[in-house]
């Protein structure tokens, strides 16, 4: 499935986190690789604990760090993707919201 | 068996420890054994032949046990829980060299195997809290230190730290009352002390008992730790800094600089993470920078001292 602001993710189980002063290390367990997240990159992460649709992952990033969407949605994908390209995150489903 | 007070365990050996030893022993955490060759023969008659690069053999087998050898220097099997070390006699076992090996390298399997974790690093006391610098193995960990212990620092631990924690505290405790110095760094900073022997063949650094004075045997409350850059990547002027690692950064330089880089299974990096969380919450990782000349080592202990007493 390919991904996009319809896209329903949600983080992988096989990595485990630590957070200090407001960013984050990740460990993929699967292949045992580290992950640095900054202070939007971990708002991101937390938000895909559970599953969520992308676009609501933007507008939730648009409120908290008051950023112009149209950038902001560009920025989540390309994390998304990032994540989705390291196993940290999955797509749910792809339908439309 | 004898007991022994180390890195705030108690630890039994048939044989001397060259420790000062254990007046109330707790059970041991750790029990230290001869074995004969043949168990030795008996171990490993099943193993593949070696196949890794490394300059040692490293087997764990498929019950958590392990066997560690190299040359004629050491050869060691540590219990799967970690609680048993077997020492294979070579030609000059129960040396201090020997010794310094099995209180390391091989202690650092075991404490993996109990769940434990051991930082790379050679730490200081000074003014009732400790001081630990961390590094790649010739990054000047122990010439720093030894610069320190000649100012009136004593020496809490060479090469392996072990900590716990308290509270909001990271408490260091002490490990053998060794030091390993280049020969000109001992002969530079370490007049006073004893060198026992070289630590092997293959280097020239020598094991170091400072004085009576410049050493600590317990616990001690570790107030910052200090990453020392490799000298080739320190910029060729006499600038002498030190900035503090933030988040990432820090995370992955703790975890770089746990003591042992052999075991690698999903339990232990997940461990690691955890233990670097643990110790950034509390106290400091800053990235200390100066030129490798015992001229520049003034500068740096009068930055790292200011720094330490804000």
């Amino acid at each position: 499935m390919d991904l996009s602001v319809n896209s329903r993710v949600v983080a992988t189980r096989d990595n485990v986190s630590c957070e200090l002063e407001g960013e984050a290390v990740i460990l993929n367990l699967v292949d045992t690789v580290y992950y640095g997240l900054n202070e939007s990159a971990l708002a991101i992460w937390a938000l895909i604990r559970e599953p969520a649709f992308v676009w609501e992952i933007r507008d939730e990033i648009v409120r908290q760090f008051h950023v112009e969407p149209d950038s902001c949605e560009k920025d989540v994908l390309n994390l998304l993707g990032q994540l989705e390209d390291s196993a940290l995150l999955q797509i749910v489903s792809s339908k439309e919201s | 068996m004898r007991r022994f007070q180390l890195y705030g365990l108690s630890i039994a050996s048939e044989f001397d420890l060259l420790l000062p030893e254990d007046s109330e022993p707790a059970a041991p955490a750790v029990t230290i054994k001869r074995a004969r060759p043949e168990f030795f023969k008996a171990v490993m008659a099943d193993a593949s032949p070696a196949s890794d690069q490394k300059f040692y053999r490293y087997e764990c087998f498929p019950d958590g046990s392990i066997y560690l050898a190299w040359n004629d220097i050491f050869e060691f099997f540590i219990a799967s829980d970690g609680r048993a070390i077997l020492c294979g006699p070579r030609s000059d076992t129960f040396s201090e060299a020997y010794i310094n090996y099995l209180l390391s390298f091989a202690l650092s399997f075991a404490l993996l195997r109990m769940g434990d974790e051991a930082l790379h690093a050679t730490v200081i006391e000074c003014g009732g809290q400790a001081i630990g610098f961390l590094g790649e193995s010739g990054a000047g960990k122990s010439t720093l230190a030894s610069y320190f212990l000649g100012k009136g620092s004593r020496l809490v631990t060479d090469d392996l730290l072990r900590v716990t924690f308290r509270d909001q505290s990271v408490i260091a405790h002490p490990g053998p009352q060794r030091i390993k110095l280049l020969p000109e760094s001992a002969a530079e900073f370490m007049q006073g002390a004893t060198c026992t022997v070289l630590m092997n063949p293959f280097t020239t650094k020598q094991l170091i008992v400072p004085a009576a004075t410049q050493r600590v045997d317990r616990d001690v409350p570790l107030s910052a730790l200090y990453f020392l850059d490799r000298p080739e990547k320190i910029d060729e002027g006499n600038s002498v800094g030190a900035e503090r690692l933030r988040s990432a950064e820090a995370t992955i330089t703790v975890i770089a600089s746990t003591f042992n880089a052999a075991v690698k299974t999903p339990e232990r990096l997940e461990r690691q993470l955890w233990y670097a969380g643990q110790i950034l919450s509390k106290i400091p990782l800053m990235r200390l920078s100066y030129p490798r000349r015992f001229d520049a080592l003034g500068s740096v202990y009068e930055l790292v001292v200011h720094q330490h007493r804000q």
